[in-house]
């Protein structure tokens, strides 16, 4: 059985990291189901069954199926992760010496599946309670207990926030005219301050 | 403006015109204290009690009524041994007093890299954080987009809070 180290070349920082690949000859056809097989886990997570009913129909060792499979998951979250080039993934790929036409498969399962994976690995990143969404109502405080006739204006604000896909917090605020007018005011600067030249350069030069 | 309730009861309250009078002349302390002095000493003199240097520019009788609230006041709260929480004054609802913000470029992290997106830390102080009591601010993060829609929010909130001046 043939290992190969596989590098990955991403365009910035060159020569990265290196992955065992065991490689029993590999039929096409075979190479694209296990393509399909490593998509599906990286979508849903691994089931063991399929590998039990992969190594039993290619007579191959339950082992070898696990590490080809996990091997291939590696090459494409790598791939995405870093978002590299479909010429730097081909020359990546062609270390291993595969074939041509895997190595058109590998790419084709790469482009076709990168964004989809990218925006799995988003959602691993450790995330902020985030803004949601921000209902107002206006009130007025005709009187209370303790005080009659009043007449005092008064904003009420709910506003929902999460963390991640699971907390979700609902935070009820209230504010007076004066602090909403401050509360505008200062929110438009912070607006503002992306427009000007330092963030301009800054944001076109950091890509 | 509004009274001062203890524990429910309104049997003792320090209007609210002579406590924002008090507070302006800076005197709250000193007439405070010296309400507490007068009910602790028995022989107590009242028109002594208020002889303090710092209240000399309030009028007289202005001072004898806000001496004999704050008196009142003190002695319902310790009738019905009220503590911080029993003493409620007003609304509950946490109020924002102010906005601070900042700008950020997130650029790449541990699961993903390229990310290359701008966006903001918000940050409202909070007055009385409602019933978690001790949150003093609210921390949360948006996207550029996000915040224009929040400013725009609130400027139809200020809109229609004209609107309804001019009706």
């Amino acid at each position: 059985m043939a290992v190969h180290w596989c590098r990955y070349r991403d365009s910035n920082t060159g020569t990265k990291k290196a992955k065992v690949f065991p490689e029993p000859v590999f039929a096409a056809p075979m190479v694209f189901e296990f393509g399909r097989i490593a998509v599906e886990f990286l979508k849903r997570g691994i089931n063991s069954k399929v590998y039990e009913g992969a190594a039993r129909k290619l007579g191959f060792p339950i082992t070898t199926v696990q590490h080809g499979v996990e091997g291939l998951m590696f090459l494409l979250t790598e791939s995405s992760k870093l978002m590299i080039s479909d010429v730097d993934f081909k020359d990546s790929v062609m270390v291993l010496g595969f074939s041509t036409e895997l190595n058109e498969i590998l790419l084709q399962l790469y482009v076709e599946n990168h964004n989809t994976i990218r925006s799995t690995l988003t959602q691993l990143a450790p995330s902020l309670p985030s803004y949601h969404n921000l209902e107002w109502r206006l009130d007025v405080q005709l009187g209370s207990r303790s005080m009659r006739q009043q007449v005092v204006p008064m904003v009420t604000m709910l506003l929902h926030l999460t963390t991640g896909d699971t907390d979700n917090r609902r935070c009820l605020l209230q504010t007076n005219p004066s602090t909403l007018l401050h509360l505008i005011t200062v929110l438009e600067a912070a607006l503002a301050s992306m427009k000007n030249n330092h963030a301009r350069r800054i944001l076109r030069n950091i890509k | 403006m509004g009274l001062s309730r203890v524990g429910g009861k309104e049997g003792a309250a320090v209007s609210g015109r002579d406590a924002s009078l008090l507070r302006t002349c800076g005197a709250s302390r000193c007439g405070g204290t010296s309400s507490c002095r007068s009910l602790s000493t028995r022989a107590a003199d009242p028109g002594g009690a208020l002889e303090d240097a710092a209240l000399q520019h309030v009028g007289r009788v202005l001072l004898k009524q806000c001496h004999a609230a704050a008196t009142t006041f003190i002695l319902e709260g310790v009738k019905q041994n009220a503590d911080k929480s029993t003493i409620s004054i007003g609304s509950q609802l946490p109020h924002i007093n102010d906005v601070s913000w900042r700008l950020e470029y997130h650029m790449k992290n541990g699961h993903v890299h390229k990310v290359n997106e701008p966006f903001y830390l918000l940050s409202l102080d909070l007055e009385n954080g409602g019933p978690e009591g001790s949150a003093k601010n609210i921390n949360f993060s948006c996207t550029v987009e996000q915040l224009q829609d929040v400013v725009g929010k609130l400027k139809d909130a200020a809109k229609s809070l004209e609107k309804a001046t001019h009706v």
